[in-house]
């Protein structure tokens, strides 16, 4: 819907399709990505977000399905004749060369000016936050500031679209946020059109305009960050993008994208999604922090008309700064909780009442998803797919 | 104290390997600068007479130009040709690239004398003259595999991200491999020239067979032995085992760079 509003796409993906050794890695991707917008592929590994960015690249080619960069089909160019950079997952960086050689590198065979590219090569250096750095050896850098440098060795080029291939994977976890917020920066300040691929939500959800999942080749859901959050398409997003609490329900009645489920003996209505029908089961999805709780001692807030609210005991209490994370038995399952730390925090053992608004509960029909994703198990260290 | 007895031992029996092992070096050293031909003790005087025999012999500069020139020539054609089925055998599958390699390197598993006789039968009925050319001949089939083994494991060992950073910024395939794969190895393929220069330099089976008129200098020590105690391979020994040491400390710069 996004790309409705701005017509002057840079990018556009037309049915694109990747066989390897017989396993289907693209299946019929289709995408159209607009001038400017940061546009991240999410999904665990095997899922051809890598395969996908290569082709976008040039590192691999379709099997069948277009590439098209600003009206023009690039589909069998080389990469070494597509206006597109790369910055890789691991760092890459020329070691017999110096930071300045080589973020020089492209606009030395481009046969750019000398004086031109002296200064590019400090305005990329300054824009990746390391300037000063033009004599320094590759390997006395650390991890973050190479991975800056080859941001600023693909960057100086001008490419029309810049790909990253989970570049931050391999940094700790403060560096990573650190560049996860240049990054952005970056982005805001040139204006490019960017493909980020992850495996990880967050940095997915909190750099880019639009998120792509992708699962076993294809598009699962296409949107901005807070509305895959707010409105999963399937269990698969809804476990992948955020920290909800799926739970298998009965359905009792249907109506109006509406439903009333089963949850431990209580009727309790819910939003639903298209699919979900009377006596069969479903799952109730519940995002952690749009449940609330009250201590059970007191009568329980008058609540808005429609929404739930059930008997629940405190199990687990885990402080986190601004964060309180529960873990709340409550109708016979056990539901993740996280309310603000302010004001008092409830005990271990507590009684409590839990709700939650209609709008908050989404049902989606149960079978669609026969493996619904194990976040751990979707994030090996690093490897390529 | 039984620490200090096992060491003193440990020392006698290195003291006793060294010994063993550089006392000939030492000898020949040693008689290089004697004054008379003997070359039994007492010395009778010291002397440089032997390295002005070298020098001033038509034979050795001769012997010692025709070796240079064969083993540079040999280290050219083989660095060229080694590099290229390097680089081909990385862009084959696993299996090929296996097979490949044993078959490259069969030359280096023959003997030297069979490899000798081959090359000479082969020349014979080509009815090509024995000359330079054909001793450079022998030396590259004999040395190529040792530089192909040192040449391939170092491109088989290369990221290939590398390469592909370098395509993405515009680099082709013949500049990716001139202005990335190529300086990134170098230390490796100069380390196999080397190689190749110290195998082509000192060798003599098949260069007896494949030699025309002219002598390389093993083989002009090897004759000179032959027919006489001849002092003044003593004085060209001592020369060839300097040589070999600024060699040698070449050599270890370049390996100290590999591992790197």
């Amino acid at each position: 819907m996004r790309v409705m509003e701005r017509p002057s796409a840079t990018l556009r993906i037309e049915d694109v399709s990747k066989v390897f050794d017989g396993m289907p890695a693209v299946k019929d991707f289709s995408l159209e990505i607009a001038t400017g917008e940061f546009v991240s592929l999410l999904g665990p590994s095997g899922c051809g977000k890598t395969t996908l960015l290569r082709m976008i690249g040039g590192f691999e080619f379709p099997d069948q399905g277009r590439i098209v960069l600003d009206g023009t089909d690039i589909t069998s160019v080389p990469p070494n004749k597509r206006p597109i950079n790369m910055v890789f997952q691991r760092v890459t960086l020329f070691p017999h060369l110096d930071v300045a050689e080589n973020v020089a590198f492209g606009l030395r065979l481009a046969r750019v000016a000398k004086a031109e590219i002296e200064r590019r090569v400090k305005d990329a250096l300054e824009l990746v936050r390391l300037p000063g750095f033009e004599r320094r050896k590759v390997e006395t850098l650390s991890g973050g500031q190479a991975q800056r440098i080859a941001l600023a060795r693909a960057l100086v080029n001008r490419p029309r679209v810049l790909l990253f291939d989970e570049p931050l994977s391999a940094l700790d976890l403060k560096i990573r946020r650190e560049l996860q917020v240049e990054l952005k920066d970056i982005h805001r300040e040139l204006k490019g059109t960017f493909v980020y691929v992850t495996h990880d939500q967050e940095e997915a959800m909190s750099m880019s305009d639009r998120v792509v999942v992708m699962r076993l080749g294809e598009i699962e859901q296409v949107g901005a960050p807070v509305n895959l959050y707010r409105e999963p398409a399937s269990l698969f997003v809804a476990s992948f993008v955020g920290s909800s609490n799926v739970i298998r329900v009965m359905v009792r009645s249907a109506g109006d994208g509406e439903v009333a489920v089963e949850l431990g003996g209580t009727l309790v209505r819910a939003a639903a999604a298209p699919g979900v029908r009377p006596g069969t089961e479903a799952s109730l999805v519940l995002r952690a922090e749009a449940i609330s709780l009250e201590p059970g001692d007191r009568e329980p807030r008058k609540t808005e008309a429609g929404s739930a609210s059930l008997r629940g005991t405190v199990a687990d209490v885990r402080f986190a700064g601004a964060m309180v994370h529960y873990r709340i038995d409550v109708a016979g399952v056990r539901l993740h909780v996280i309310e603000s730390s302010e004001g008092s925090l409830l005990a271990e053992g507590s009684d409590v009442y839990v709700s939650w608004g209609v709008d908050d509960a989404l049902v989606l029909p149960e079978g669609t998803d026969a493996e619904s994703p194990s976040t751990e198990q979707e994030r090996p260290e690093g490897g390529p797919e | 104290m039984r620490r200090r007895r096992r060491s003193w031992g440990l020392l006698l029996y290195t003291t006793f390997v060294f010994a063993f092992l550089f006392a000939p070096v030492l000898m020949v050293v040693l008689f290089s600068f004697n004054r008379t031909a003997s070359l039994t003790f007492p010395f009778s005087g010291w002397s440089t007479r032997w390295y002005e025999e070298v020098f001033g012999s038509p034979d050795y500069r001769s012997a010692i130009a025709a070796s240079l020139k064969v083993a540079v020539a040999t280290v050219a054609i083989v660095g060229v040709t080694g590099t290229l089925a390097a680089i081909a055998v990385t862009r084959y599958s696993s299996r090929a690239r296996e097979a490949l390699r044993s078959v490259l390197l069969v030359p280096a598993a023959l003997p030297g004398l069979f490899l000798g006789i081959g090359l000479l039968s082969l020349f014979v009925r080509t009815h090509t003259d024995l000359s330079l050319g054909t001793v450079t001949v022998g030396h590259v089939i004999y040395t190529l595999p040792y530089f192909f083994l040192v040449a391939s494991n170092r491109l088989l060992r290369f990221d290939p991200l590398l390469e592909e950073t370098a395509r993405d910024l515009g680099a082709g395939s013949f500049t990716t491999f001139r202005k990335v794969t190529l300086p990134i190895s170098a230390p490796a393929l100069i380390a196999g020239g080397l190689v190749v220069f110290s195998l082509s330099w000192d060798e003599v089976l098949i260069t007896f067979f494949t030699v025309g008129s002219q002598n390389t200098l093993p083989l002009l020590i090897y004759s000179r032995v032959r027919q006489a105690v001849d002092p003044s391979i003593n004085a060209i020994s001592t020369l060839l085992l300097a040589g070999s040491l600024v060699f040698i400390v070449g050599v270890r710069r370049f390996v100290v760079d590999l591992q790197q």
